[in-house]
């Protein structure tokens, strides 16, 4: 069983088909990197996986727990980092990361303990009672990452996590996220940079209007195109649908 | 890990709206409201000012009666209805404009627990703020009104307070419809104000009496103007929350059902 199961999954939106029949699985500890252009629909993916849009055909599971009919429970394992989103700019970030530990089901002893156990793993310590409106944006999506994990879910899903951070704001991300993996956890995150997924990915998959259209590991990708990297690998699969 | 504690999720966000810009507001209009109906119950009990005509006036109307409720109670209705929009009219489309939605609902929450969640930290908070300002209020008022009991009192208070849940159930209602915050602050108090235009002019015009009749604000506001009996107010009471829970079940319906 994978961690997360995709079948057949379809979501329309008023004219639009955003995903046409997706199949996807992404097994335990696995790194997996969720590649496509703009509007491909993998953005649509993880909010289906997290409960924020519904599918309109299809299965999705996570953990064999069934997303459509048992979210809540589904969502006890899920940690979710939106590609982008808001946080109260007039919160430290061990309030908020607090507020989001209490929501999760910890107890407040549970969450301080957690919140010092993550800030030290992603650097984010000697920030924690500062304002988050006065952080800087590679510190504020490092918050991101920790309300992500406080609960110590075992899959991470990831929308785009490096999207606009420096290069090395982008390579402590990474860091992290492999991490998280060597740690067991499962990451799927999403994303256009390609070098970001040779990096740390063990497997691939390219969604192109709504549909899995390649998938294997990095190195099995550019074998199989005969290309020297995933940008070409992703230009040819992309071009020729 | 534990089950999601609620208590402590709805406190948290209590506490969060009572210590914050808006919180203050709704205290200054709070304890304005107590302050100028003691101010106007000492001017208007003087029977040799301008003020003491009018309600000589009023008396002569046969379906007037004076009370210090009607001139406390309008100011409670004004404040109830224009201070609990406050605390919930961004409570949903703020989350959505805002981007926070996402990183809320990804926690084991159902839809309905945060609508609900939404819901109960506004009641709260506005209940804090309204009874705090209130029962001591009580006590400025009480001397000048040597008849005025804290039960009568309290039952007013009550009355508003419920009122001021409806108010709260369509305010989440216009916030889960709205797209701005802008356009939800301007529908919910647009829409209040405009309630407020027939129960203001009741008494002069028998059309918009029938229109006033139409809402639960006439009922708080019946009562501002009559005596209270128990069994009644109890019975207005319900209504009003039942005129309220309509709102709120459209308001869970539409959010259920909406991609974020």
């Amino acid at each position: 069983m994978g961690a997360i199961e995709i079948k057949k999954l379809k979501k329309d939106y008023k004219d639009v088909q955003a995903l046409k029949g997706l199949d996807l699985i992404v097994e335990e500890g696995q790194v997996y990197g969720f590649c496509g252009p703009n509007g491909a629909g993998k953005s649509t993916t993880l909010k289906i996986l997290v409960g924020l849009v519904y599918a309109t055909g299809g299965d999705a599971s996570i953990k064999g727990i069934d997303i459509i009919n048992n979210g809540v429970e589904a969502r006890n394992h899920i940690g979710y980092l939106p590609e982008s989103y808001g946080m109260p700019g007039w919160d430290t970030p061990r309030k908020f990361l607090t507020y989001m530990g209490i929501l999760s089901g910890m107890s407040k002893d549970e969450v301080a303990k957690a919140i010092e156990g993550i800030a030290s793993e992603i650097n984010l310590t000697e920030n924690l009672d500062r304002r988050i409106k006065a952080l800087s944006k590679g510190n504020k999506q490092r918050v991101g990452i920790a309300q992500a994990l406080i609960h110590d879910p075992d899959i991470l899903l990831f929308d785009e996590p490096t999207t606009g951070l420096d290069p090395l704001g982008r390579n402590e991300v990474l860091d992290a996220m492999k991490a998280f993996a060597d740690k067991g956890k499962t990451v799927l995150f999403s994303t256009h940079i390609l070098s970001d997924v040779e990096k740390i990915c063990d497997k691939v998959g390219i969604i192109h209007e709504g549909l899995l259209i390649e998938q294997g590991s990095p190195e099995e990708l550019r074998q199989k195109h005969g290309a020297k990297d995933l940008d070409e690998v992703f230009l040819k699969v992309a071009r020729h649908g | 890990m534990d089950k999601v504690n609620y208590p402590a999720i709805v406190w948290n966000r209590t506490f969060n709206l009572i210590f914050s810009i808006r919180g203050v507001i709704a205290l200054l209009m709070s304890i304005y409201m107590v302050i100028a109906g003691a101010y106007l119950i000492d001017v208007l009990m003087e029977s040799s000012t301008v003020y003491g005509e009018l309600i000589t006036l009023f008396n002569n109307r046969p379906d007037m009666q004076f009370q210090w409720f009607f001139f406390d109670g309008a100011l409670m209705k004004l404040v109830t209805i224009f201070t609990a929009p406050l605390f919930i009219f961004d409570a949903v489309s703020g989350d959505k404009k805002g981007e926070k939605i996402g990183i809320l609902l990804s926690r084991p929450i159902t839809r309905v627990q945060y609508m609900l969640i939404n819901l109960i930290s506004a009641t709260l908070a506005f209940g804090l703020i309204f009874f705090g300002t209130l029962i001591p209020g009580y006590f400025a008022i009480q001397p000048q009104v040597p008849e005025l009991t804290f039960g009568a009192y309290l039952a007013t208070c009550s009355l508003m307070f419920l009122l001021g849940f409806f108010v709260l159930c369509v305010t989440l209602l216009i916030s889960t419809i709205s797209k701005s915050n802008l356009i939800s602050f301007i529908m919910a108090f647009g829409l209040f104000s405009f309630l407020m235009l027939p129960n203001a002019m009741k008494y002069n015009s028998d059309t918009f009496m029938d229109m006033a009749k139409a809402t639960p604000h006439y009922y708080a506001s019946y009562f501002t103007t009559h005596d209270i009996t128990a069994g009644l107010y109890v019975g207005y009471a319900l209504l009003i929350v039942i005129f309220g829970i309509p709102f709120l079940a459209l308001a869970i319906m539409k959010f259920q059902k909406e991609d974020l």
